[in-house]
């Protein structure tokens, strides 16, 4: 039963991945030329308006393995919202410490190092806690069509009115993206341990 | 009166001129377009300029006449549009990696990273010239210290005042041991006690240091204590005076320079 859920945490975590990755990419790429930002911007703002439904359907219909369907669902359910985000995260770098950096004419690896790094990595982290909930629920929906494994097919076998059943599964899928949302809200916790803090809450 | 021939009001600052030129503008025009794209606007006109290693130069101006133009093509964060700027014979701009480590800024406000502890922004400009930990640590450590902030090692900016956090600013510059130190305004975001009290403690390492130092004030005050040499610029970059201070001016002197730099100022 636990293999079940690995198996969509995987999917999930994998797909994540993958949109982080290709996110950042057009992210640096946005944040770099404006020439690139113009013509990505409105491309990834109409891949944000379609629903994960079309995007099963798609896959459904170009591509045959399971895994990759699921990966393109994900991967393109997340994407924007990645790209976007990160983009905004490298546009609020403040302009003067930029300067500061520079000044002291670092190479390139080492400008990302000690400023892009931990100037967008909040961003990084919220971006994570905003898409894993999207994710989840997409990945269940994604499993529905193809798959022979994970909670979203289990789910499918429950379809007969086994109310027991259907709850199990979806609070394991839940417990899952709790566990998860803690893990980087400990992360968050412990890199951002710079910041200060008011005694009076906002 | 023109930097080729600054005013020189003492015999032994004479001697600064004998040094070899460590910042040199010859001929250096910096034109602008308008933000509206219609034209140019000259910030800086025709600028010759030599500044001799060990001299402590106040660069004096009302706002807007390009001291922070002249002090960004020093940093080569900006390139000339006609003319030629040298330090220590290259080319800041074309040739920016080549001066890594041999200036050294600080600027108006502090710019520490706030995720790294007052330790590891003093230690900022080493590590970026691949110095190892310990070395780099080390020297943050003794200027730290020097600035009065020894046990606040581990603090973050947050935790520290604004003139704490300008006196690692400060112990970031000088613990590159850059020959060359930029600064703009350091003292200005400070509240007047601490920046009188500052401005001794700077201007004393500036000069025990040998360091060749540009900086740009609005206070001819500032000008005057940290200063050995006062050039004022009139808009667009002009220079309008240029003197030369001996190491202690007398009251006099210096009574007679502001005088003549408020006539400047004022014209």
């Amino acid at each position: 039963m636990f293999g079940q859920v690995l198996t969509t945490v995987a999917r999930t975590l994998g797909g994540l991945a993958g949109a982080f990755v290709v996110g950042a990419i057009l992210a640096a790429l946005m944040g770099r030329s404006a020439l690139v930002a113009r013509l990505l911007s409105p491309m990834l703002t109409f891949l944000q308006g379609i629903p994960a439904l079309s995007w099963v359907v798609f896959a459904v219909i170009w591509f045959r393995g399971v895994e990759t369907r699921i990966f393109f669902i994900m991967l393109f359910t997340t994407l924007p919202a990645f790209a976007f985000q990160l983009l905004d995260s490298y546009r609020s770098i403040s302009k003067d410490l930029a300067e500061m950096v520079v000044s002291f004419r670092p190479r390139r690896w080492q400008m990302l190092r000690v400023l892009v790094w931990p100037a967008v990595l909040p961003g990084v982290l919220t971006s994570w806690k905003a898409n894993l909930g999207n994710a989840s629920r997409v990945v269940v929906v994604a499993e529905l069509v193809g798959a022979t494994g994970g909670v979203g097919y289990e789910l499918l076998q429950q379809q007969l009115f086994d109310m027991a059943g259907a709850m199990a599964w979806t609070l394991q899928l839940v417990l899952f993206v709790l566990v998860v949302q803690w893990v980087i809200s400990a992360i968050e916790t412990f890199s951002l341990r710079y910041r200060g803090m008011s005694e009076r809450s906002l | 009166m023109t930097a080729d021939r600054p005013l020189v009001m003492d015999g032994a600052a004479h001697d600064a001129a004998s040094l070899p030129v460590e910042i040199r503008f010859d001929k250096v025009s910096k034109h602008f377009r308008r933000p509206d794209g219609e034209g140019t606007f000259v910030a800086v006109e025709d600028v010759n300029l030599d500044i001799h290693q060990g001299e402590l130069v106040a660069l004096l101006g009302k706002a807007g006449c390009g001291k922070s133009t002249l002090f960004n093509m020093i940093a080569g964060l900006q390139a000339p549009s006609s003319g030629a700027v040298h330090v220590q014979q290259h080319d800041p701009f074309k040739e920016f990696a080549a001066l890594r480590g041999r200036i050294a800024i600080v600027f108006q406000n502090d710019r520490l990273l706030p995720w790294r502890s007052a330790l590891d922004n003093a230690a900022f400009g080493l590590e970026m010239m691949d110095v190892p930990l310990a070395r780099r640590h080390e020297a943050a450590r003794h200027w730290l210290a020097r600035l009065g902030l020894q046990g606040h090692e581990n603090d973050y900016p947050h935790a520290l005042s604004g003139g704490m956090r300008q006196r690692v600013a400060i112990a970031r510059a000088f613990a590159t041991d850059a020959p060359i130190m930029l600064c703009d305004e350091p003292l200005s975001a400070l509240d007047e006690i601490t920046a009188a009290r500052l401005r001794l403690e700077f201007a004393e390492l500036l000069r025990e240091a040998g360091r060749t130092a540009a900086f740009i004030t609005h206070s001819i005050g500032e000008a005057l204590d940290i200063g050995t040499r006062v050039v004022v610029l009139q808009r667009p970059a002009r220079i309008a005076y240029d003197v030369r201070l001996g190491a202690t001016p007398a009251e006099a002197e210096r009574t007679e320079v502001r005088r003549r730099i408020m006539d400047v100022l004022t014209m």
